[in-house]
């Protein structure tokens, strides 16, 4: 009896063995499956194919640019010429340059079963246009990058980043959760920037400004601003630079703080407001408490002969004026 | 007999019958513009039926923000009585109805549903502070245009949903 039950126990444990190197095996093997999975989407790039194509486009002509995955960089040139080069992934369709010396369509098509995340990146693509062109790029999850143009320049991405470097008159660059950057622009320039969740920050921008965001932070950094409307939820804004006289300068925010910084000496009127933040201000009087019925604080003031108006409101965000 | 001659006719009959032409690409093409996206016009009237509906939720909300004076704040306390504004059931409507209009955007990016309903759920919520704060501060316009703002930002993410489908949907269209 104790022989048959060793010999049960032993079945037993091959058993158990056998059963533990077959699963070994199976994870082993499905691991290397899921692995070589991996390789195949990363060989998107394997079969790619390098683009090149040349139009005429007037000086002050119009380019639409619409690639959904990948990236698009701009580049302006002094030929009347639109030129684009780059590489287009295996499951692009075609690349479509449609259009004449007016305007120009230049669209990454992809087949109607594909979409923009099944190719990963479906086309980095380098445009080359008339320094006065003006541009409009729409894309999903591609970055765009732009700079050296005078004309003005549209552009909305889903994901992907916009970057802008330019001596453009009319900038309107919009993102959901992609982050915005602006250096320079024309002087008086209309420049717009919209995002939901991406970071914005803009510098050295002269004009007329107005900036939103939901969740991200906004930061303008310019001495040449004389209008600006900057508004967020929950995203923090900043405001570094000089007040021009006779400009209007309004930020508004729901939670997030504000930071104002415009000099020891600013020449404006300010109106700042918070229904129960901080209000903090390091070179002229304190906020106060105006009314007993509510925690709110307001700080009214004119610094200089008021030259400019600035005013400042939050639910619950901080707001700090500072030097 | 006339059931003998019906079964050896039918017996005559060849099994399979083959079409006098290829039929497949016609019915493939059919199911293709089946399955084609929705016109860019469509996205575009629905984009501008979510900004009228919007415009509408800021007319009804502001309209609902009952003046009320200092002595009934005071008699009211912090939690002002009900019906001087907005109910959080209004509240909640408008999120349902918000969140359902960024959910059936199916083209997008699941992680771009996502960013657009987390930042939704953060104006409802500062929507929902702010008419804390008017409850108490009833006459206090900067809150008041605050929360216009508010309303305004919702529309827009709304509308930025709408065009954001678009893009995706009518990408291939020539």
């Amino acid at each position: 009896m104790k022989r048959l039950s060793i010999i049960i126990a032993y079945l037993l444990l091959s058993l158990t063995a056998v059963a533990g190197t077959f699963t070994l095996m199976a994870l082993t093997s499905s691991t290397a499956y899921a692995h070589d999975h991996d390789s195949d989407d990363e060989d998107d790039n394997g079969d790619s194919r390098n683009v090149n194509e040349l139009q005429p486009l007037k000086a002050d002509g119009e380019v639409r640019i619409d690639n959904l995955a990948g990236s698009v960089k701009v580049l302006a040139w002094d030929k009347n010429q639109v030129q684009v080069t780059g590489r287009i992934g295996h499951l692009v369709q075609k690349l479509d340059v449609e259009g004449d010396a007016n305007s120009l369509d230049i669209k990454v098509v992809l087949p109607h079963d594909v979409h923009d995340s099944d190719c990963g990146s479906c086309a980095d693509l380098q445009i080359q246009v008339p320094k006065g062109a003006r541009l409009e790029v729409s894309t999903v999850s591609a970055d765009v990058e732009a700079s050296g143009l005078t004309g003005q320049v549209q552009v909305g991405t889903v994901s992907g980043g916009a970057t802008l470097s330019s001596q453009s008159g009319h900038i309107d660059l919009r993102t959901v959760s992609g982050d915005i950057t602006v250096v320079g622009s024309a002087k008086g320039a209309q420049v717009m920037a919209n995002s939901v969740s991406g970071t914005v920050r803009l510098s050295d921008v002269d004009g007329s400004v107005d900036a939103e965001n939901v969740s991200g932070e906004i930061k303008l950094v310019s001495r040449r601003v004389s209008n600006l409307k900057m508004s967020s939820t929950s995203g923090d804004l900043g405001f570094q630079g000089e007040l021009v006289k006779g400009g209007n300068y309004d930020i508004n925010n729901v939670s997030g703080d504000v930071r104002v910084s415009v000099g020891s000496s600013p020449d404006a009127r300010f109106d700042i407001s918070s229904f129960s933040g901080d209000i903090d201000n390091s070179f002229g009087p304190k906020a106060t408490r105006v009314s007993k019925y509510s925690p709110g604080m307001e700080l009214h003031f004119t610094s200089g002969s008021g030259g400019a108006t600035l005013s400042a409101r939050t639910l619950s965000g901080d707001i700090r004026l500072q030097n | 007999m006339n059931q003998d001659k019906l079964e050896s006719g039918l017996k005559r009959l060849p099994r399979e019958v083959q079409p006098g032409r290829d039929l497949w690409p016609g019915i493939e093409s059919r199911l293709k513009a089946r399955r084609a996206t929705q016109p860019l016009w469509a996205y575009s009237l629905a984009a501008s039926v979510l900004v009228a509906v919007a415009a509408g939720g800021v007319w009804v909300g502001l309209g609902m923000q009952k003046t009320t004076t200092p002595q009934e704040i005071v008699a009211g306390g912090a939690n002002n009585s009900a019906g001087s504004g907005p109910t959080d059931d209004y509240f909640a409507q408008r999120a349902a109805y918000a969140e359902r209009s960024v959910q059936t955007a199916t083209n997008l990016a699941p992680a771009t549903r996502d960013v657009i309903l987390k930042n939704l759920r953060i104006i409802e919520g500062s929507m929902q502070s702010m008419q804390a704060a008017l409850d108490k501060d009833p006459n206090n316009p900067r809150l008041r245009a605050l929360l216009f703002d508010l309303y305004q930002n919702e529309a827009r993410l709304l509308a930025a949903t709408q065009q954001a489908q678009a893009k995706t949907t009518a990408r291939n269209s020539l």
